[in-house]
């Protein structure tokens, strides 16, 4: 009785709708010798996106 | 999917640089491993390459020109490299051109440079001459070497052999060094690397993708670090007059194996001909190029990996 209840719940209601998640992007700051750096950790990346860009090197940032 | 991209950026060698490593979650550690031997080898490089830091091995070089000087393995072999693609490129790219390039007015780094006449390079000729011994070099009296962009295409490739050391089984990454670019392995989602072009007429934000698996990138070119009166003058000396080159194309894109190799052959085709360019691809047919003239019409050279353009509303199948 009870196992056909919840088989008849678990068909009424519809599974969650599966919603690609946004990109997401995360820092961590990590101290060491050289300094402090900042990792960044990308979600996931659509397949037309770039990893990188060639370019003639830019003059220097003030 | 393979994980995610863990990814750092930093500032070295007077530019941007960004770092990539694919890994699983469970290999967080690891990645974070691999990013911090690529920053250690891109300021270590830095240390021994660059012309600007008095206390780099190069800047040491330059000052016991005509004496063996001991050297950082570093730069013997980014000369190793220098010396042959100046040969494969007969003498268009030369690690010798300092004086010329002093001369013209990039006498300091880019930032701090003043605006001054270029002058006429006086005593100096191309194709000086560097001999190397392991762990030591010496370089003709009155020589002076600038590695420039193989310095950087040179770090680039050493940066990701040292991730490979610091990780063995990384499943691929992606050094970005300022505009050159070495790959190895796989991004996330285990398809190719894609690397854009950017336009250098500025018309356009790209000229389009390139798709690599395991490879590198460089550009070179004239449109971005100029310098004296009116900004008339760059970086890019022709060994044959001692000038900045007044031909050429706008910027070349080269994709070869070795990032090395892609920004030296990059800056010989930079002071070339589109005609030249082609015959020099096609003698060596590891190498492709994407030639910008300085109309800015594109020439694809050699088999060149871009990602075929996508499908515009309304075009015919």
């Amino acid at each position: 009785m009870v196992l056909a209840i919840v088989a008849v719940l678990a068909w009424t209601r519809q599974p969650p709708a599966r919603v690609a998640s946004p990109p997401v992007a995360t820092t961590l700051l990590v101290k060491g010798k050289h300094g402090t750096q900042r990792f960044v950790v990308l979600g996931t990346a659509t397949s037309s996106a770039t990893h990188a860009t060639t370019q003639t090197s830019p003059p220097p940032l003030p | 999917m393979i994980g995610r991209l863990h990814t750092t950026t930093f500032r070295a060698m007077g530019t941007t640089c960004a770092i990539s490593v694919t890994a699983r979650e469970n290999d967080r550690l690891h990645a974070r491993r691999a990013l911090l031997a690529a920053t250690a080898e891109v300021e270590a490089c830095e240390r021994a390459l660059s012309r600007f830091d008095p206390a780099s091995d190069l800047s040491r070089l330059n000052r016991e020109a005509g004496e063996w000087v001991t050297i950082d393995e570093r730069l013997e072999s980014a000369l190793r490299a220098a010396l042959r693609i100046r040969t494969e490129t007969a003498g268009r790219f030369d690690p010798t051109i300092l004086p010329a390039l002093i001369a013209a007015g990039y006498d300091r780094s880019f930032e701090q440079l003043v605006e001054r006449p270029g002058r006429p390079a006086t005593g100096w000729r191309a194709g000086a001459a560097i001999e190397l011994s392991p762990g030591r070099a010496r370089t003709e009296r009155g020589a002076a070497v600038d590695l420039g962009g193989i310095g950087k295409g040179s770090s680039a490739a050493r940066t990701l052999a040292a991730m490979r050391m610091a990780w063995p089984a990384m499943p691929g990454a992606i050094v970005d060094l300022g505009g050159d670019v070495a790959a190895a392995g796989s991004p996330p989602d285990r398809g190719p690397w894609r690397i854009a072009i950017a336009d250098p007429s500025g018309r356009r934000p790209t000229l389009g993708t390139l798709l690599i698996d395991e490879g590198a990138v460089a550009t070179s070119g004239r449109n971005a670090r100029r310098f004296g009166p009116l900004r008339t003058l760059h970086h890019l000396i022709d060994p044959t007059t001692g000038e900045p080159a007044t031909a050429g194309p706008l910027a070349v894109t080269v994709v070869a194996r070795d990032a090395t190799d892609a920004e030296g052959h990059a800056t010989a085709l930079a002071i070339s001909s589109l005609a030249y360019a082609r015959t020099h691809v096609a003698h060596h047919p590891e190498l492709a190029a994407l030639f910008v003239d300085q109309a800015g019409n594109t020439h694809a050279i050699g088999a060149l990996p871009l990602a075929p353009e996508p499908r515009t509303a309304g075009e015919a199948r």
